[in-house]
């Protein structure tokens, strides 16, 4: 997957035509991002009910499991929208002192909050918003670039939309290939099943992440290729999982994830260079230490161990085979290669492929990768 | 030695040009010997067990899998290579072991062979 550089500064979304549907796709694909990402904004338009549309736009974009607290001045066409809270109370300090309690309290399990103040900036940034870091927005009506800066903090990203502009007070992530993936593929869908979408994505991300803790709690070693191939996801994804729990739980969790050594990569890499190979797994002693599917193809890396202990018990008989070994399992949709060196190996090869021509390929790579001295806790 | 109740297959005339091989054996799934070649007796006894329970778990994992069942399996270790031969039709399994300089291509092939048989006598009798 190659990802098109980012637009920094602003995005626009102008008049009909492929080119401004390119910058609205990426004008929408940076908004799904901030907001996913809970970057504090400033949301401004012209005319209040452009502003409202605009709103509504965003709203789509904020997982439906946060729990979303309205303040300030709000429209009524909004009040009851995506089981919203109102916070009727006009004091300042009450106000800012719960949105901070309900802020450390998402560390210990409370849902993600989205607070959203309609009004002037300047005095909800001041008393109520600015000592917040993360999941609020402003929205109010015309203001420019200087005027937010003037009210708030320094304005990171600019995003124009016909209706109004969305300043962003924090940086975007580096990569938006999973937000643009998933309005490319929504973009003729209607707006309900665009918002499916996102918000199956957005829920799936959280239950990854809380399976991920689950899964280091439980005093597993947790390699990132174990986590790619369990959650059924790619590498993207996988990252934007842990971005989005960093930013909902303020929970780091990397440190303890072992990553794929470089040298694993390097040799995934080449094999997915050989049209023949539809999946890759790596493996030291039970530890699934590198992984790709190169090709949609239903096979868990767990029947390459099931059949390694039935070749390692033939081991232990009679009929041992002795070590290194090779097994090939051949069927009409597929072939099944399991190597053990020094460390396990398995493929699955595309139905028809050349086995022993990938085998000789293979050898220079193996070779390779055994003289570095990969170890599971490298 | 050919052991009943295939009497009709001759697995030492499949086998004549399979240089260095130890055994042959046709299985059924539930460890029903149909008809072996053994060099030793010794082996024979030591060795079906182990033999028929790596032959089953190729099977049971590709079943698992959800594609089409096992048509041949290969193991080729240091010492020792071990071809699996499945009939798609009858569920048998034919087994050449050998030693690790045995042909596996002329031992797959005589596997082949041996299963076509088989499957064409018995399917035959029905």
């Amino acid at each position: 997957m190659t990802d098109s550089p980012k637009t920094s500064g602003a995005a626009v979304l102008s008049s009909p035509g492929p080119l401004a549907e390119q910058a609205g796709l990426q004008a929408e694909a940076m908004a799904l991002a901030a907001v996913w990402h809970r970057n504090r904004m400033v949301v401004c338009g012209p005319r209040p009910e452009q502003l409202v549309q605009l709103y509504l736009k965003l709203i789509s974009y904020v997982p439906g499991y946060r729990q979303i607290f309205l303040c300030g001045e709000v429209p009524k066409e909004v009040k009851y929208l995506k089981g919203a809270k109102l916070i009727e109370t006009g004091e300042p300090l009450a106000q800012q002192a719960a949105f901070q309690i309900s802020l450390a309290e998402e560390e210990l399990g409370a849902a993600p909050i989205q607070v959203v103040y309609f009004g002037a900036p300047q005095a909800a940034y001041r008393d109520i918003l600015g000592p917040l870091d993360r999941g609020w927005m402003i929205v109010t009506q015309t203001l420019s670039r200087a005027s937010v800066e003037k009210s708030t903090s320094s304005v990171r990203e600019e995003i124009r939309f016909p209706q109004g502009t969305v300043f962003l007070l924090d940086p975007l992530p580096e990569d938006l290939t999973i937000e643009r993936n998933i309005l490319n593929e929504t973009d003729h869908c209607s707006p309900g099943v665009q918002e499916f979408i996102i918000q199956m994505k957005e829920t799936e991300a959280r239950l990854a992440f809380q399976a991920i803790l689950a899964e280091m709690e439980s005093g597993k070693t947790v390699t990132q290729s174990y986590l790619a191939e369990t959650l059924k996801v790619r590498e993207k994804t996988y990252h934007k999982i842990l971005e989005i729990g960093f930013r909902e739980k303020r929970l780091d969790v990397t440190p303890y994830i072992k990553e794929t050594v470089p040298q694993v990569v390097k040799f995934l890499k080449a094999i997915s260079l050989w049209n023949e190979a539809s999946l890759a797994a790596i493996f030291i002693h039970k530890n699934l230490i590198g992984y790709a599917k190169y090709k949609d193809v239903d096979f868990s890396s767990l029947n390459f161990l099931s059949l390694s202990d039935r070749v390692e018990a033939l081991s232990q008989t009679e009929a041992n085979p002795g070590h290194p070994w090779l097994l090939e399992l051949n069927t009409r949709e597929m072939s099944i290669l399991l190597l053990k060196h020094r460390l396990l190996y398995g493929f699955v090869l595309s139905g028809g492929a050349d086995s022993a021509l990938f085998r000789s390929k293979l050898e220079g790579l193996i070779d390779e990768l055994a003289r570095d001295e990969i170890n599971p806790s490298s | 030695m050919n052991t009943p109740p295939l009497g009709f297959l001759d697995l030492s005339a499949h086998l004549a040009e399979v240089k260095d091989k130890e055994a042959a054996m046709v299985l059924t799934a539930d460890g029903q010997i149909l008809a072996s070649d053994f060099d030793s007796e010794g082996r024979k006894a030591a060795w079906v067990e182990d033999v028929l329970e790596l032959a089953k778990t190729m099977t049971s994992l590709l079943k698992d899998s959800s594609v089409s069942g096992l048509d041949r399996g290969l193991l080729e270790g240091s010492k020792r290579k071990l071809v699996v031969q499945r009939s798609s039709k009858l569920g048998f399994f034919v087994v050449i072991i050998g030693r690790e300089t045995m042909n596996v291509g002329l031992a797959g092939l005589a596997a082949k062979k041996i299963s076509i048989e088989i499957e064409s006598a018995l399917g035959s009798k029905k």
